[in-house]
């Protein structure tokens, strides 16, 4: 085993680091339901590709590095390490299972051979008309969510400008304090209350799912 | 919408997820769990293939270990017979070539030894080679 991995490995915040793995390999997987992927659920809000939920692929990930099949990357943190690989096993599982006929992608290989997500790699390129409008109603299917979302929080000023600011893909603390004014102390206080508040927004297995939650109950 | 760039509720999911390295363990694992997700169980599972693959790389290095033992007990063993099946001719010369590539010191403790037997030449041989070997080989 790389000895800077064992000592990773070795480390107090291993657990934490572990359990952020998971919530973004999890992470990741939600995010191709915006892309019109359908992902199978386990029964228990927890959801899945090809069988592997995220805890399946983050474990993946690790032996894939203890083994050496994977190099692990000391310029980057055990944390990066394993997002990188969980990104790739995950979008690898999803070519594979794929069946929701959403836009076909040349498959990319990364420098270790293995399927890249081409989602966060691919250099842009002329969409045939067919994908324009799958897209543009992916997108619009996304915005309408959002805005559902950030309307069930009318009143609540400091909640809506952290939410654009998400939104608009800033995602650092210190850069969203910087646009919003708000304390980070602030933002960590309304992301609690942003996931307690919308619970619902990682219990579905797809967008129907989510529209018809956020009829029901609100967010 | 370019097909690379994300939607609003991706980056939503993103900032969500990057800032829960403000969160602890346990609030971790409360999150976790309202996704369905078992972070308890999934820990046990991958610390149990950590220390699997720990013990594996270090039964290896005994494996290795235990390996080059025994190749240097086989040379151990063929250089204290090799000597054993030659005449007694090829030792007497053997024995003089010694003395003569020998230090001073060891030539002249064998000078006024008188005549050595041949089984006497062997172990002397032998000894010889035992103590040309690395440290640690005779084991």
């Amino acid at each position: 085993m790389d000895p800077a991995l064992n000592a990773a490995l070795n480390q107090p915040g291993w657990e934490k680091t572990f359990a952020m793995a998971v919530l973004h390999a999890d992470t990741t997987i939600r995010k191709f339901i915006w892309r019109g992927f359908r992902p199978r659920s386990t029964g228990k809000n927890e959801i899945t590709v090809g069988d592997k939920s995220a805890a399946d692929f983050v474990q993946e990930a690790v032996k894939r590095l203890i083994t050496g099949k994977r190099g692990y990357d000391v310029g980057k943190t055990l944390l990066e390490n394993l997002n990188s690989i969980t990104d790739s096993l995950i979008w690898s599982g999803k070519k594979q299972s794929d069946t929701t006929g959403i836009v076909d992608y040349a498959q990319i290989e990364d420098e270790h051979g293995e399927p890249s997500d081409p989602i966060a790699t691919a250099t842009s390129f002329e969409l045939t008309p067919e994908e324009k409008v799958k897209h543009t109603e992916l997108l619009e299917d996304q915005r309408r969510c959002f805005r559902q979302i950030r309307d069930s929080f009318d009143g609540d000023a400091a909640m809506q400008e952290y939410l654009d600011a998400l939104a608009e893909g800033i995602f650092k603390r210190a850069e969203i304090s910087e646009v919003t004014g708000l304390e980070p102390t602030v933002i960590d206080e309304l992301r609690r209350k942003m996931i307690k508040h919308a619970r619902k927004l990682f219990g579905v297995s797809d967008f129907e799912e989510l529209q018809r939650r956020l009829k029901e109950g609100g967010l | 919408m370019k097909h690379n760039e994300q939607g609003p509720m991706e980056n939503l999911l993103d900032g969500i997820s990057e800032h829960a390295e403000a969160l602890t363990f346990d609030q971790l694992r409360d999150e976790a769990a309202a996704r369905g997700i078992d972070l308890n169980a999934a820990l046990a599972t991958v610390n149990e293939l950590i220390a699997a693959r720990t013990r594996e790389e270090r039964l290896g290095w005994m494996k290795v270990a235990d390996k080059r033992r025994e190749s240097l007990r086989v040379a151990e063993k063929e250089a204290r017979y090799h000597w054993r099946s030659k005449s007694p001719h090829d030792i007497a010369a053997a024995f003089e070539s010694f003395l003569n590539s020998a230090p001073p010191e060891t030539a002249l403790a064998f000078r006024n030894k008188g005549t050595l037997s041949t089984s006497d030449m062997i172990e002397i041989l032998e000894a010889n080679e035992r103590l040309k070997r690395p440290s640690g080989a005779n084991d």
